[in-house]
C-alpha cells in the first residue's frame, strides 16, 4: 500500500495555520523550505532502508521525527548532513544540493549551516568542556581564540553549565554531557539542528534537564528535526511530527491532530504503544 | 672476574652502540610505519598494495636473512656507485631495524586510529571539520594514549633484536659479547651473563617511562 505523499513541492500548501498569523511570534514557523529531500532512496548493499522519502523542513520550524526501531529515522536525518550517502534522490540544505559524491571538505560548507547532536553525545574527550565547544569554531570558522571563548561561555551560560568550563566529559553526567553536545553544535552558528534520539541514552531523570535546553532553543525560533521516543516532547514542543516505518513516511502532520486522530494503521498501532505512557 | 672487569668498558661501549641503532631506527621506523598506515588506509589500490606488500615480506621473512641481504647485497650496489662510505654495519644495521620496525609500527598505529570510536570522526565531520583537521585534532590525540603501550613494548623488542647486528660484525652489546667469548672460549658464562644484564638494565627504565606516560595521557579519556 502507497503511504499518503508527503508535502514536497517547495510551494506546496502547508496544512498549518497560515504564516501570517503566526507571524507575529518569533519562533513562528516561516513559509520557506530550507531542509528538502525529494524522491530520497537509501540502500545498504540490498536492503532498501529509505523509500522515496519526500521529507522537508521550513524555517523555524521543529519537526519531530517518529517510528518503531529500525524504521530508518536515523538513516534519514544522517543522509541529510552526509554522514550517510544516500543512493539517490535529492537533497537540498539552505540552498546547497547534497550530492552523495561530495567530500568531507565539500560537505563541511553544509555542515556549517546544520549541527548534529547524538545519542551517545559523542564529546571529545580529549578536551575540556571549553576546548570541546571553541575547537570547531576556531578551526572551522576560524574564529579567533578570545572570541571563541567568549561565545562559549554565553553558550554554557544557557545550557547552565558555566562552572563545568575547565572540566573534562568524563566528569560530567549524560545530561550535563548531551548539553554541553548541544552548545559545541551552537558555537558553529548553525541554521538548523539534528537531534538523533538525544535523551536516549540518559536515565530517566536527566531527560528533563536536556528536553528543557531544547525546548529553549524551539522556543527562540531554533529549526530543528527531533527523532525522538519523548512523545510528549513531539507533541508540547514540536511543529510537526512525520511518522516513519520500514523506511516510509506514513504520515505527518499537527502533532494534537496526528496523536489524537491517525489515519493509517501502522500510525494508530505505534502511538498505542508509546502513548499509554503519557499524562 | 678480572676478565670480566677488563671487558666492562668495552661492553658499555657496545651496550651505548646498541642504544644508538635502535635511537636511531625507531623514530625512522615510525616516521615510514605511519605511512604505511596512511597507505594501507588508501581507498586508492596503487597505495595500497605495494604497503600491504612490503608489510607481509618484512613480516614474513626472518630479520637475519633482510639484514644479510641489506648488507652484503645493497652494500655490494653501493660500491657500485661509489657510495663504498655508505656499505657499513652501521648504516646496514640502523636500515634493516627501521625497515623491519615500520611494518610493524605501521600495524601498531593501524590498530591504534581504528579503536577509536567511530562517532568522534562523526561529531567532528558534523561540525564542519575536514578530515585532515579531525585526524589531527581529534583521532590522534586519542589514539596516542592507545599506541603507547604497544611502541614502547616494541623498542624493547627492538633493542634485543638488534642483537642481530653481531651477523654482520657490528659494534652492539651483542657483537662485543660475540669477540670476548670467542676470545675467552674456556669461561664464557660471565661474558654471557653481563651482556644480559646490561640488556636488562636498557629495558627496564624503558618500560616504566612507558607506563608514566600511558598514565598521564590516558588520565582524561
Ligand atoms: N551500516 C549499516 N549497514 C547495514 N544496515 C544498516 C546499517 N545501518 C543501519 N542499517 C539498517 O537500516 C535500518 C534502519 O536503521 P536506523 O538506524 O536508521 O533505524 P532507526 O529508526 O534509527 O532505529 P532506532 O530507533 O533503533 O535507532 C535498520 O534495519 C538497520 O538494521
Ligand atoms: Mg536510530
Amino acid at each position: 500500500m502507497e503511504p499518503e505523499p508527503a508535502l514536497s513541492s517547495k510551494d506546496a500548501p502547508l496544512g498549518q495555520s497560515s504564516p501570517s498569523a503566526q507571524m507575529a511570534f518569533s519562533n513562528a514557523v516561516e513559509d520557506e523550505v530550507v531542509i528538502q529531500a525529494t524522491k530520497m532512496n537509501k540502500f545498504y548493499g540490498d536492503k532498501h532502508i529509505l523509500k522515496d522519502v519526500d521529507f522537508h523542513v521550513q524555517k523555524r520550524e521543529v519537526v519531530a521525527l517518529i517510528g518503531p526501531s529500525g524504521s530508518g529515522k536515523s538513516t534519514l536525518i544522517r543522509c541529510l548532513n552526509g554522514l550517510e550517502k544516500h543512493t539517490n534522490g535529492e537533497i537540498c540544505i539552505y540552498g546547497h544540493t547534497l550530492d552523495p559524491q561530495m567530500s568531507v571538505k565539500q560537505l563541511s560548507y553544509i555542515r556549517r549551516e546544520v549541527g548534529m547532536v547524538f545519542q551517545q553525545f559523542n564529546l571529545f574527550p580529549h578536551m575540556t568542556v571549553l576546548q570541546n565547544i571553541i575547537e570547531a569554531p576556531m578551526q572551522v570558522r576560524k574564529m579567533a581564540k578570545k572570541h571563541a571563548i567568549d561565545m562559549a561561555e554565553v553558550l554554557l551560560d544557557k545550557v547552565g553549565l558555566a562552572s563545568k568550563r575547565d572540566v573534562y566529559p568524563n566528569r560530567l553526567s549524560g545530561g550535563q554531557k548531551q548539553r554541553v553536545a548541544i552548545a559545541r553544535a551552537l558555537a558553529m552558528q548553525p541554521q538548523a539542528l539534528l537531534f538523533d534520539e538525544p535523551t536516549s541514552a540518559l536515565d530517566p531523570e536527566l531527560v528533563g534537564e536536556v528536553l528543557k535546553v531544547m525546548r529553549d532553543l524551539a522556543e527562540e525560533g531554533m529549526t530543528m528535526v527531533v527523532v525522538t521516543h519523548e512523545m510528549q516532547f513531539a507533541r508540547d514542543v514540536s511543529d510537526r511530527v512525520v511518522f516513519i516505518a520500514d523506511g516510509v513516511i506514513m504520515e505527518q502532520g499537527d502533532p494534537q491532530e496526528l496523536f489524537r486522530r491517525p489515519q493509517q494503521e501502522r500510525t494508530k498501532l505505534f502511538l498505542e504503544r508509546v502513548l499509554s505512557t503519557l499524562p | 672476574m678480572q676478565a670480566v672487569l677488563s671487558a666492562l668498558p668495552d661492553f658499555l661501549q657496545g651496550t651505548l652502540n646498541t642504544l644508538i641503532y635502535c635511537l636511531a631506527s625507531f623514530p625512522i621506523a615510525l616516521g615510514l610505519g605511519l605511512v604505511l598506515a596512511l597507505m594501507c588506509a588508501s581507498p586508492f589500490v596503487w597505495l595500497r598494495g605495494p604497503a600491504r606488500f612490503f608489510i607481509e615480506v618484512i613480516r614474513g621473512t626472518p630479520i637475519i636473512a633482510q639484514i644479510l641481504l641489506l648488507y652484503y647485497g645493497v652494500g655490494a650496489v653501493l660500491v657500485q656507485f661509489d657510495l663504498s662510505t655508505l656499505a657499513n654495519s652501521w648504516t646496514a644495521g640502523i636500515t634493516s631495524l627501521a625497515l623491519n620496525y615500520a611494518a610493524y609500527e605501521a600495524e601498531v598505529f593501524r590498530a591504534g586510529l581504528g579503536s577509536v570510536d567511530p562517532g568522534q570522526n562523526e561529531a567532528a565531520f558534523s561540525l564542519g571539520m575536514t578530515s585532515d583537521q579531525s585526524f589531527v585534532r581529534i583521532i590522534v590525540p586519542q589514539a596516542i594514549p592507545l599506541m603507547i603501550p604497544p611502541l614502547v613494548n616494541d623498542f624493547i623488542y627492538m633493542l634485543k633484536d638488534s642483537a642481530v647486528i653481531s651477523v654482520i660484525a657490528g659494534t652492539d652489546l651483542t657483537s662485543v659479547m660475540s669477540i670476548y667469548t670467542r676470545r675467552y672460549s674456556s669461561d664464557q658464562m660471565p661474558f654471557y651473563m653481563l651482556a644480559m644484564v646490561l640488556y636488562f638494565a636498557l629495558s627496564l627504565p624503558i618500560a616504566q617511562i612507558g607506563r608514566y606516560f600511558e598514565k598521564r595521557l590516558r588520565a582524561a579519556l
